[in-house]
């Protein structure tokens, strides 16, 4: 017998946004076992890919909340979720495999850098290097780049929740960190 | 140009801005944008692999299921398991109850902080925080339990140590067909064997270890050690 009520959707995003971990973990587990048991037989994928493929949905779904391009869901979480880990699962027989979307959507918005063979080599090279590097960048620039290119946080923002005095202050700072991995970020070598 | 440029990177330009913007640009400014665009690119892709990793953590926290090992247990061991059996229950049972006792993470019901709640939300969120005296109190004013409210209350029966109201909570729980009936059957067991009824752990044991649930390795391995 379940118990009829829960969160409301938006206030469980608005947690999620504000970074709250033990919302996430509850969002997690509210559908882990009904969904892996759902894709095992709806696909006849074994248990650890529907593990596997049910992680992946609520890293995206996560991500999308942090980032605000969701904001409230029209349908139940249950369904959005749901519709998401589908798509995932359909992915894992699609012949490009499990490719990162991210960068094909990067590259889809930018198009010359998929016309443009030495874009292509430069953007895949500086993509591969920042990804090397990743783990050696300090906490603070980690932080402040995290809010602004992966939660897309103003500035504002920025300062609010770094406890910087000023905009100016964190726009330096932000300055300053990518200044740093550019610096890290070599030139690939091209023929000719 | 150094804001033109941003709002190009951020991907803030219309599609017509866009295209105005990238059929102005020379080779070598196309080659700085799609550097810039890469850094971006594998820094989101850092932070990604670390949310991922965030929500993989989420799985250790799941109630510990154990993996089943194999065992061979000889005629011999049969004699000395019967023999550790009646030696068990007059030493160690206690340690078996800590050894494998949690208390049920609540995933049944989402709380808020500061929300207006109703008793059930109270019971659940003192449930979270630990204040088993509380969720107690808020679960026997409700009007009608469900089992997944019987459930946690016989959790906050064990924690206060009262495990005969625990017991007729878990084993009301146990007794149907419900999502809580083989966890219910675990705990119940763990308060036998902290109670020193060996038969009665033993059959709910024995009835968890011939299924498919998260708690039938748990079991067999409890029943391995008696």
């Amino acid at each position: 017998m379940k118990v009829s009520f829960r969160s409301k959707e938006e206030d469980i995003i608005s947690q999620i946004r504000g970074g709250d971990h033990q919302m996430m973990e509850k969002v997690y587990f509210l559908y882990r076992n009904e969904f892996v048991s759902w894709s095992k037989g709806k696909f006849g994928i074994s248990e650890d890919d529907a593990l596997d493929h049910y992680q992946d949905t609520l890293t995206i779904f996560f991500e999308k909340v942090m980032n605000g391009s969701v904001t409230s869901i029209a349908s139940s979480l249950k369904t959005y979720l749901f519709g998401i880990g589908k798509n995932r699962v359909l992915q894992q027989f699609d012949e490009r495999g499990r490719m990162d979307r991210h960068s094909d959507g990067l590259t889809e918005h930018y198009q010359f850098i998929a016309e443009d063979p030495d874009a292509s080599l430069i953007f895949e090279e500086a993509r591969k290097q920042t990804t090397r590097i990743f783990s050696a960048i300090g906490d603070v620039c980690k932080e402040i780049l995290r809010l602004f290119y992966f939660e897309k946080r103003s500035m504002s923002e920025i300062a609010e929740i770094m406890g910087h005095k000023s905009e100016a202050v964190s726009r330096t700072t932000k300055k300053r960190c990518l200044e740093k991995i550019r610096s890290e970020v070599k030139e690939p070598l091209r023929d000719g | 140009m150094d804001e033109l440029k941003e709002k190009y990177l951020q991907g803030k330009m219309t599609d017509a801005e866009q295209k105005a913007f990238e059929s102005g640009l020379t080779g070598s400014e196309k080659e700085k944008l799609a550097r810039e665009l890469g850094i971006r690119a594998g820094l989101e892709s850092g932070f990604r692999n670390e949310l991922r990793k965030t929500v993989a953590g989420f799985e250790r926290k799941r109630p510990r299921v154990r993996k089943i090992y194999p065992t061979y247990i000889s005629v011999a061991a049969s004699v000395l398991l019967a023999a550790s059996v009646v030696f068990y229950f007059t030493t160690s049972n206690q340690s078996l109850f800590e050894q494998y006792y949690q208390p049920y993470p609540n995933y049944e019901v989402t709380t808020l902080r500061g929300a207006d709640k109703t008793s059930r939300e109270i019971a659940y969120s003192a449930y979270d925080e630990e204040d088993y005296i509380g969720a107690l109190a808020s679960f026997n004013v409700l009007e009608t339990l469900s089992m997944s409210d019987y459930f946690f209350r016989g959790i906050c029966h064990i924690q206060l140590q009262q495990y005969d109201q625990a017991l007729s909570d878990l084993n009301l729980v146990a007794s149907g067909d419900n999502e809580y009936s083989t966890t219910a059957k675990w705990y119940a067991a763990l308060i036998y064997l902290e109670l020193k009824n060996e038969a009665k752990a033993n059959d709910l044991l024995k009835s968890l270890s011939k299924g498919e649930s998260a708690f039938s390795a748990s079991a067999t391995e409890v029943l391995d050690k008696l």
